[in-house]
């Protein structure tokens, strides 16, 4: 069942040219140069309940305004969106009551209070019932390990607890869907790895459906079984990130290292060093096995050691990223 | 010198960006005149002259006054606050020149600006209102301007010392407030101190705030001898210099808390 | 309908608790702002007294109506400072994008954005204005009765509301202006010259302009002239209760207009 559907999603801007310098400062005072940028342009998907979208792409690409329109902030230009078969922009409150937000880069804890008080707001903003309450605090304290915190005041957590206590309050009223805008931006190697450990858990736990936005590549690996790639408000890769290493990437590199130096080429593989012992050949993924490969390879002279090279999905996004807008110019 | 120069003008250029600010404080500046003349006419109905001074003079004294107050816009204390909190501050002072020269730079590129973009503007459109405000006399108008001058010195001190409170503590609301109420009030920036009882008056002559507003409108409008000008810019360059003296001592102080602090 | 106030009392009733509790964290600014609202008012009427003092009277008011209108002025000052002090900063929040997060949740966005910050040290406005209030009620001799009590209610709430939808509405302007500009300042200025003195010291045409096409004269001037029975009645029903009318219709057309400003945010973005 697809709990999101998106079509033809466009958003124009208006933005204003000013000019610079003195003579251009005193120019603006009378005249001013609008143009329009499409942010988002002609954008169609659709998820599936339980699924972990990740939805990337360069700065300004318009990711965060494909999020603001899903989450009913934004008004699209034109195009439809629809959140359990409802327009977040005909009916906010009731698309709302469904979603769970967090802005990685914005709060919405109370900076003063307590955690708890926020969490008692909230509660009464979504009339969430006594023991449902209860149950979920419960529960959510179980994956963010809440309770030890609970009661500092906001201002004095770290990064990580603050964005526990992010997540947990957008958890609070059992929202099926859960966007999640840069979750782990700014955080340290372990705050990074509970904040994945706990999305994961969410998930699994509550079937949450989430879409998360992110410059990590390491959350699109450890959470996402798809991955949507936006560059200049188009969307130029949809699918999982193994299709798309596969057809972006497809070659690996093999390292073998000989008893002695030797020179060995294979018809299917190239080779591209040698130093020493060691060998490097590159091979693409669907003409030939690493296994057959070192086979092949063992039957011309014997092999000490082995290695095998992933591309590097820093490398493969950026490619995309770069086959995306060549593709628009 | 150059350095400071630059800061100047492009504080200039980033003001004329506003265009909207610009309109709208002209138009509640002009408001603001509109209605203090109000006020003194209908105070003024029936009466000539009121503590030895007439309607035109009490109307020339408010619409000067005005002008003066947007010429006098103390950006020190917001800037000094901003850049401690944001630890700004300990770069701030690394650079090869005085922060404070760099804010009282920029003060004086918005006020270059507010001269031409507010008080030009306002002064036509005060003149149209309610005539020239004719000064006393060219000698009384050139004592103006040199105790103006002095007077500004002696706000944006006060302003950058007022600043300075927010290496001790976190927020300053309140004391900005208080600042800018006891100005409004105490320094004849409304209502002329000649208004007030005697001995209240006395007390309140012997501050500082009086010297920023009512000293040199008082001359502008010649309510003042020569004998008691010259005493009264004495007793203001007094101020001016003692001020100075604790600027200095409260400066090093500060960058000694930078200094401990880190930043 | 019943469970429907009853939910957004319960919220408003936390968001004023939390608002205090920020506030409390503070507290020596609470002091702070009781030193300085103090200056501000009391000294503020003072020069008053003593420019009266000089000149007799202002505009045909004597100086104990003068402390009268003073006093109800500062304290329908104080109320809407308490109540909507967060419109002084909607130009911030547009540009912050701070109204997202209402959004975010199923709730009227003004509702949230009113009661989010309820203002504590507004209190402080509020203790210098009965200070001054009580003087002034003594020295019109005013009677305490049941009838002034209610119109003298219906004044502050009307005077709160008619101060509060012109912020409101001011503060709505940034959506399209996108600009932080202090209209705050000019609008403060504006209560002040024309709550806290008689409308009669301006030309006829600023008393028509205030009473009919921006009617802040309602703030004050009206209702306490009513009530200090300076005047013939000219219409049956006490000018106090016209207050409360203006009050409520500038505030429901305030918020209609926020609405529509909401819109704009909503496809502006930020």
């Amino acid at each position: 069942m697809n709990i999101i559907k998106v079509n033809h999603l466009v958003k124009e801007y208006k933005k204003i040219k000013k000019e610079k310098g003195l003579k251009g400062a005193v120019k603006n005072l009378f005249v001013q140069n609008a143009e329009y940028i499409r942010a988002v342009d002609d954008i169609s998907f659709e998820i599936e309940k339980g699924d972990i979208v990740a939805y990337i792409g360069p700065n300004g690409a318009g990711k965060s305004t494909t999020v603001k329109m899903l989450s009913g902030i934004m008004q699209p230009t034109s195009g439809e969106i629809l959140i359990n078969g409802i327009s977040p922009q005909k009916e906010r409150k009731r698309v709302v009551r469904n979603l769970g937000v967090v802005f990685g880069q914005r709060s919405q804890l109370n900076w003063n209070l307590r955690l708890g008080e926020t969490f008692d707001l909230l509660k009464r903003i979504y009339q969430i019932e006594d023991t449902l309450y209860e149950k979920n605090v419960k529960m959510l304290d179980e994956i963010f390990g809440i309770s030890e915190f609970i009661d500092t005041p906001v201002r004095q957590l770290s990064l990580g607890q603050r964005m526990r206590g992010d997540l947990m309050a957008a958890m609070l009223h059992s929202p099926e869907i859960l966007f999640l805008d840069e979750p782990t931006i700014g955080l340290d190697v372990e705050a990074k790895y509970s904040v994945r450990k706990f999305i994961k858990e969410i998930n699994a736990r509550r079937q949450t459906t989430i879409i998360l936005t992110t410059h990590d590549l390491g959350d699109v690996q450890e959470l996402c079984r798809r991955l949507i790639i936006i560059n200049d408000g188009k969307i130029i890769e949809d699918g999982s990130l193994d299709d798309l290493v596969d057809r972006i990437a497809p070659y690996r590199n093999l390292i073998i290292d000989f008893y002695h130096p030797t020179i060995i080429q294979h018809p299917k593989a190239e080779l591209i060093s040698v130093d020493e012992a060691r060998s490097v050949y590159k091979f693409r993924k669907d003409e030939i096995t690493a296994a057959r490969l070192i086979e092949d390879i063992s039957r011309t002279a014997p092999i000490k050691e082995v290695g095998l090279l992933e591309a590097k999905i820093d490398d493969i996004i950026r490619t995309a990223y770069h086959q995306g807008s060549q593709n628009d110019h | 010198m150059k350095a400071y120069l630059f800061v100047t003008k492009i504080r200039i250029q980033s003001a004329l960006a506003y265009r909207f600010n610009v309109i709208s404080t002209i138009l509640i500046q002009c408001l603001l005149m509109f209605a203090m003349a109000c006020f003194w006419r209908a105070a003024y109905s029936g009466t000539e002259a009121v503590s030895g001074v007439g309607k035109q003079d009490m109307l020339t004294y408010t619409m000067i006054s005005v002008i003066m107050g947007n010429l006098m816009t103390m950006g020190v204390e917001g800037r000094i606050q901003s850049s401690v909190h944001s630890g700004s501050v300990a770069l701030d002072m690394l650079k090869p020149v005085s922060i404070y020269g760099i804010y009282l730079a920029e003060d004086l590129g918005d006020m270059v600006v507010a001269f031409f973009q507010i008080a030009v503007p306002l002064f036509l459109l005060g003149t149209a209102m309610f005539g020239f405000p004719i000064p006393a006399s060219t000698g009384h108008f050139i004592l103006f301007l040199l105790t103006f001058c002095i007077g500004y010195l002696i706000n944006w001190m006060l302003a950058a010392l007022l600043g300075m409170c927010a290496f001790k503590i976190i927020s300053m609301g309140p004391i900005r407030n208080v600042k800018g109420a006891i100005m409004k009030l105490l320094s004849g920036s409304i209502i002329p101190l000649w208004f007030f009882p005697a001995g209240f008056r006395t007390f309140l002559e012997f501050l500082p705030f009086v010297n920023i507003y009512q000293l040199p409108l008082g001359i502008y409008i010649g309510r003042y001898t020569y004998g008691e000008m010259l005493q009264r810019t004495g007793l203001q360059l007094f101020w001016c210099m003692a001020l100075w003296l604790i600027f200095n001592i409260a400066q090093k102080k500060a960058a000694a808390v930078v200094l401990i602090q880190g930043g | 309908m019943i469970k429907k106030i009853k939910y957004y009392v319960s919220v408003a009733a936390t968001l004023i608790r939390l608002s205090i509790q920020s506030r409390l964290e503070y507290p020596y600014m609470l002091i702070g702002y009781v030193l300085a609202n103090f200056i501000q008012w009391v000294v503020g009427f003072a020069t008053i007294k003593f420019v009266v003092d000089s000149f007799g009277s202002l505009g045909g008011w004597g100086y104990e109506s003068l402390a009268f209108l003073y006093g109800m002025s500062v304290l329908s000052h104080g109320l809407s400072v308490v109540l909507f002090i967060q419109t002084w900063y909607m130009a911030y929040c547009v540009v912050e994008g701070d109204y997202d997060m209402f959004l975010l949740r199923p709730m009227g966005v003004l509702f949230q954005f009113l009661f989010d910050d309820f203002n504590l040290i507004g209190i402080t406005d509020i203790i210098p204005g009965l200070m001054v209030f009580f003087y002034g009620c003594a020295k019109v001799h005013i009677a305490m009765n049941f009838t002034n009590v209610f119109l003298i209610l219906f004044i502050l709430i009307g005077g709160t509301l008619i101060r509060g939808s012109v912020w409101i509405f001011c503060g709505t302007l940034s959506f399209w202006t996108k600009n932080t500009a202090n209209f705050t300042d000019m609008v403060g200025a504006l209560f002040e010259r024309v709550s806290m003195y008689p409308l009669t010291i301006y030309p006829k045409w600023v008393q028509v302009l205030f009473t009919f096409l921006l009617p802040l004269a309602w703030i004050t001037f009206y209702p306490v002239k009513g009530i200090l029975g300076m005047e013939g009645n000219i219409v049956p029903i006490p000018m106090a209760v016209i207050s409360l009318g203006v009050g409520v219709t500038m505030f429901v057309l305030s918020c209609g207009f926020f609405r529509i400003g909401m819109h704009r945010y909503e496809s502006a973005g930020s």
